[in-house]
């Protein structure tokens, strides 16, 4: 291609990128899939694997067709699921700019226009890319975030064009299944031996994608010198964005707080560990990538005075760096979550969405903190205490400034943290004229519930209720529900105890006028039922107003709240439920490949449709939200999906009683298909091997009982089948698991076990 | 004790239909009638001195129902049809009618042989309890635990040879009762179709008893009755069923 035609369709590109769509980051919403579905999401993984088995050589051994056969099965299944999961974003701002960097790679690479290369974005923070056989490559968003320039996306979109035009991930799987399985001249090589060799093809294979994809690079209008600087930005992967952030104790104070006994320790005395060298890296080392690279540009076909050294700016890194926040967020990173929002704010001081998305962090660092001290030992929150734990272990590999951070804000009590965050979420609500029902004013609420024990002695809190009215209203409100709150947990605990229940109502029978043989047919004495009236008088004069209707001579009452339970439950059914992306997962633990991929996803559609009849004979109301046969038009679907995966995850990652991040889209998702609960349902069929003891058992029965051998016959050719099918219902409204089983059968997943188990579980669902 | 047993096993229908425990069935249905098969290989051999193979059929139909997640109920119904064969005359002190006019010179063991009909029925009340801790099970699907007492009703009949008569003679009655456990999976396929296996392990007292006094002075009521015994010692069942409601 010439120079003329260069610059020209440089130009053009120039021009169109001028009328890419501005983002409004002031109320920046978080970036979501858009348009026509892709048929790499619709298609099924069983489809793709048939049209790749085509591309097997005849002529191959037939071990090696097997494997690549394997290959083939494996890789389409994972793609297919990682493309459903919601975390891959299609014809978002981000994917879309992928794909023109793409085409003007193409442009300069003619023989690209016989390849079929879809470029999508993953909502993952870590920095990197991945390409697939399948001519599919995700790039994270972690990685558009801290690249500065398009010359550099574009350099490192070629190095993973080039591990697609060579067939990389297929050798490295025959690669690796050759030495794994122990012949030729690794029959007797040792484990670590093996592990060396499959991370030194791999590495291989990383430079020679460097190398082919600075030719591919060298032949665009890019600046030659920026693959050697994209190499550059993974030696810093333990940083999420280039710049360091200048972390100052003022960021964090205010006329309301201050921490005048932490300071912020020097940046020089902080050190940054280094994973150990390890040589069973898949990656070699950065350095001499680097190296490499460089002396490739040395070369005399690489005219690199001739060529453009200006780049072009990377349009979408701001973008990228301000989804950051909150995928941090999501995964519990909050250490992370808050740098980045600290370094967007130090340009962006007044972004209404970053001061947002900051008070959601101070209040989700405050809320795990408060959970971790007060509620360590309790059983539902036994992973997430070891998944921080890991995490902040984790912590002293991240950049010298992130852990300075971490460790301002570990020397922190839970009473400071969370006076942060109040003071913070004060600020934005006054600021933003925030509403009753908005979750920030939920947020404070929440942290306000939490820890009224310490308010009387906290400065912070006292300065603030004095001065700030809102706040005042919103203690004040706190404190009397909290107390009424404990006095409903009183009286359900008398309800509870069934011999006190007994006495009430027979009391209220008494004081009817009811027919003594009553009292006689309840089995109350009157010596019991007077001991008890006097036992209740007690509790009378105990209970706070408000409670004692409850043990009151007032006859109507407890049969009124009886009634009223009743009733309130029938108006509540039936309730809509939305059942969220269902699982059939089939194994066979006597082969090598333990997952059936193609009977589980050939059951799925079935299973599906199980539960939708289920559900129907219970009449419950229900809606399926599931990535199986999806239309072209059902972008909605896959975007809600990924909003319900996300919200789940966060949950997951952080304590339980830390509200969502997502409150405003989740109500927003509660109003659209007009119901609070989510349910998951998932069927895990296993066949395996019978154990050696009950076949030896089977043989000794069938010695002394010849009868019994057809039996043992039949124990012999079976396997042993076992079937578990959970069911999950999240509460959205509340943001807790309302019902959670799992039934379990030692029988092989066939529609009967199936639907026996369902139906059942589905019966529990109707009746909480 | 005709009328105490008939009330009983009315009561215990009763009360299993009348049931109002929750309980979900298979997809809310709980009544399955189904109809079985039931005999076990060689033990009328080793037991009763029967031929190689006496599988020891019995037909039976039976209705289960669901009383809750791991208890279903019901009632059995057996048809027995089988015939026991003696070495010698046993049946009748007199010599068969075929002695006198069959070419005895040329045929004479077979004369010699006799033969009875051994046919009845059984019916009774089984109790199945689905394990659900250890092994996983929901009624009526799942691997369980059967409880069975049978009244047992049975008939020992002349073959036609002995007695000259046109008519078939009754030589024998026993009324007998058996109690038996065992162990069994139930599936559902179509949605309807119900499959039933189970092994047992059965004690009919009067079976016992013969086998344990020992001879009787006629020989065919002591094989009639021990092989009460034989017959309901190991069972294997198979049942196939429809879910009706």
């Amino acid at each position: 291609m010439n120079m003329k035609n260069k610059i020209l369709i440089s130009g053009v590109f120039l021009l169109l990128s001028g009328f890419v769509f501005a983002q409004d980051f002031e109320n920046y919403k978080e970036l979501s899939s858009d348009g026509t579905i892709p048929m790499d999401f619709i298609t099924l993984a069983n489809d793709k694997f048939e049209q790749d088995k085509t591309k097997i050589s005849e002529d191959e051994q037939r071990h090696k067709r097997k494997v690549k056969e394997q290959f083939y099965l494996e890789s389409n299944f994972s793609i297919s699921e990682f493309l459903k999961s919601g975390n891959v974003l299609f014809n978002d701002p981000v994917s879309n700019y992928l794909n023109e960097i793409y085409n003007n790679i193409k442009l300069s690479n003619s023989f690209l226009n016989d390849e079929d290369l879809r470029f999508y974005t993953c909502k993952s923070t870590i920095i990197n890319a991945y390409a697939t056989h399948a001519g599919i490559i995700f790039i994270n968003i972690g990685l558009v975030a801290k690249i500065k320039t398009e010359d550099e996306l574009a350099y490192i979109m070629c190095h993973e064009i080039s591990h697609y035009i060579e067939d990389h991930s297929i050798n490295q799987y025959t690669y690796n299944d050759e030495i794994d399985s122990n012949k030729g001249s690794y029959r007797r090589t040792s484990w670590e031996k093996k592990m060396f060799s499959k991370a030194n093809y791999s590495q291989q294979h990383e430079l020679i994608a460097d190398s082919l994809g600075l030719i591919m690079y060298s032949n665009t209008n890019y600046c030659i010198n920026s693959p050697v600087e994209a190499l550059g930005n993974l030696k810093t992967y333990n940083s999420p964005f280039s710049k360091v952030l200048d972390i100052q104790k003022s960021f964090f104070e205010s006329s309301n707080i201050s921490f005048p006994d932490i300071n912020i320790v020097p940046l020089d005395s902080i050190e940054v560990e280094k994973y150990d060298d390890d040589n069973n890296s898949t990656h070699p080392d950065i350095d001499e990538r680097m190296e490499e690279i460089a002396d490739q540009l040395s070369q005399p076909e690489y005219d690199v005075d001739s060529i453009k050294t200006k780049t072009l700016p990377n349009k979408f890194q701001k973008l990228a760096q301000f989804e950051m926040p909150h995928l941090y967020l999501e995964k519990g990173m909050t250490i992370h979550a808050l740098y980045c929002v600290m370094s967007l704010l130090e340009e962006n001081p007044d972004n209404k969405y970053l001061n947002g998305m900051l008070c959601n962090i101070l209040y989700a660092i405050s809320q795990n903190s408060t959970c971790l001290k007060n509620y360590p030992d309790r059983d539902e929150i036994a992973d997430f205490k070891h998944s921080q734990r890991d995490y902040h272990k984790d912590l002293k590999y991240s950049c010298a400034d992130m852990q300075q951070l971490y460790l301002f804000l570990n020397k922190m009590s839970n009473e400071q943290k969370n006076s942060l965050a109040i003071v913070k979420l004060l600020a934005f609500i006054s600021d933003n004229n925030v509403g009753d029902s908005d979750a920030m004013m939920l947020r404070l609420r929440d942290l306000t519930k939490m820890n009224l024990s310490y308010y009387s002695d906290s400065k912070p809190i006292k300065n603030l209720i004095e001065r700030d009215s809102v706040f005042a209203g919103i203690y004040n409100d706190e404190k009397q529900i909290s107390r009424s709150e404990i006095k409903k947990l009183r009286n359900s605990y008398r309800e509870e105890d069934e011999s006190k229940s007994i006495i009430v109502s027979t009391r209220i029978i008494k004081n009817s006028s009811i027919d003594k043989t009553d009292d006689v047919a309840s089995g109350e004495e009157n010596g019991e039922v007077t001991e008890s009236k006097e036992s209740l008088s007690e509790e009378e004069e105990t209970a706070e107003t408000g409670t004692s209707k409850d043990v009151n001579t007032n006859t109507g009452s407890d049969k009124n709240e009886k009634k009223d339970k009743k009733e309130k439950k029938l108006k509540a059914e039936p309730d809509r439920i939305l059942f969220v992306t269902p699982e059939f997962r089939k194994f066979d633990l006597r082969k090598n490949q333990a997952y059936k991929f193609q009977a589980s996803e050939k059951a799925l559609n079935s299973y599906q449709k199980k539960i939708e009849d289920n559900a129907d004979l219970l009449e419950i109301d229900h809606v399926m939200l599931s990535t199986l046969n999806m239309g072209a038009a059902d972008v909605e679907q896959i975007n809600d999906i990924s909003l319900i995966n996300t919200f789940v995850d966060e949950h997951n990652n952080n304590s339980p009683w830390t509200m969502s991040s997502k409150k405003e889209e989740i109500q927003n998702l509660i109003s659209k298909y007009n119901t609070d609960k989510i349910v998951f349902v998932g069927t895990y069929s296993f066949h395996m091997s019978r154990d050696v003891g009950s076949e030896i058992y089977m043989v000794f029965i069938s010695l002394f009982l010849p009868p019994a051998i057809p039996f043992a016959i039949w124990h012999a050719i079976t396997p042993e089948f076992r079937t578990f099918t959970y069911v999950l219902l999240y509460n959205l409204s509340t943001e807790k698991v309302d019902y959670y089983e799992v039934e379990y059968m030692k029988m092989n997943g066939n529609e009967g076990v199936v639907n026996t188990t369902m139906y059942y579980s589905f019966m529990k669902i109707k009746n909480l | 004790m005709n009328s105490i047993k008939n009330i009983l096993l009315i009561s215990f229908l009763f009360l299993i239909v009348f049931c109002n425990a929750q309980n979900p069935g298979y997809l809310g249905r709980r009544i399955i009638v189904s109809t079985g098969v039931r005999g076990m290989p060689f033990v009328g051999k080793l037991l009763a001195e029967d031929n190689n193979l006496d599988f020891n059929l019995r037909w039976s139909a039976n209705a289960e129902f669901v009383i809750s997640k791991q208890i279903s109920a019901g009632y059995i119904f057996e048809r027995v049809s089988d015939k026991i064969f003696l070495d010698n005359m046993s049946v009748s002190e007199q010599l068969p009618i075929v002695y006198y006019t069959s070419d005895v010179e040329h045929n004479p063991v077979q004369s010699l042989k006799s033969a009875a009909f051994f046919c009845g029925n059984n019916h009774g009340m089984f109790v199945k309890f689905y394990k659900n801790k250890k092994l996983g099970a929901i009624a009526p699907i799942g691997q369980y635990f059967i409880m069975e007492y049978f009244f047992n009703n049975t008939n020992i009949k002349d073959d036609g040879r002995y007695f000259n008569n046109e008519d078939i003679t009754l030589l024998h009655s026993v009324k007998s009762r058996t109690f038996a456990i065992g162990w069994g999976v139930q599936n559902v396929y179509y949605k309807y179709l119900t499959v039933d296996f189970r092994f047992g392990l059965g004690y009919n007292k009067v079976g016992f008893h013969a086998k344990v006094d020992g001879e009787y002075e006629n020989p065919l009521f002591y094989k009639a009755e021990s092989k009460l015994f034989s017959d309901n010692l190991f069972m294997l069942k198979l049942s196939v069923g429809w879910i009706i409601f």
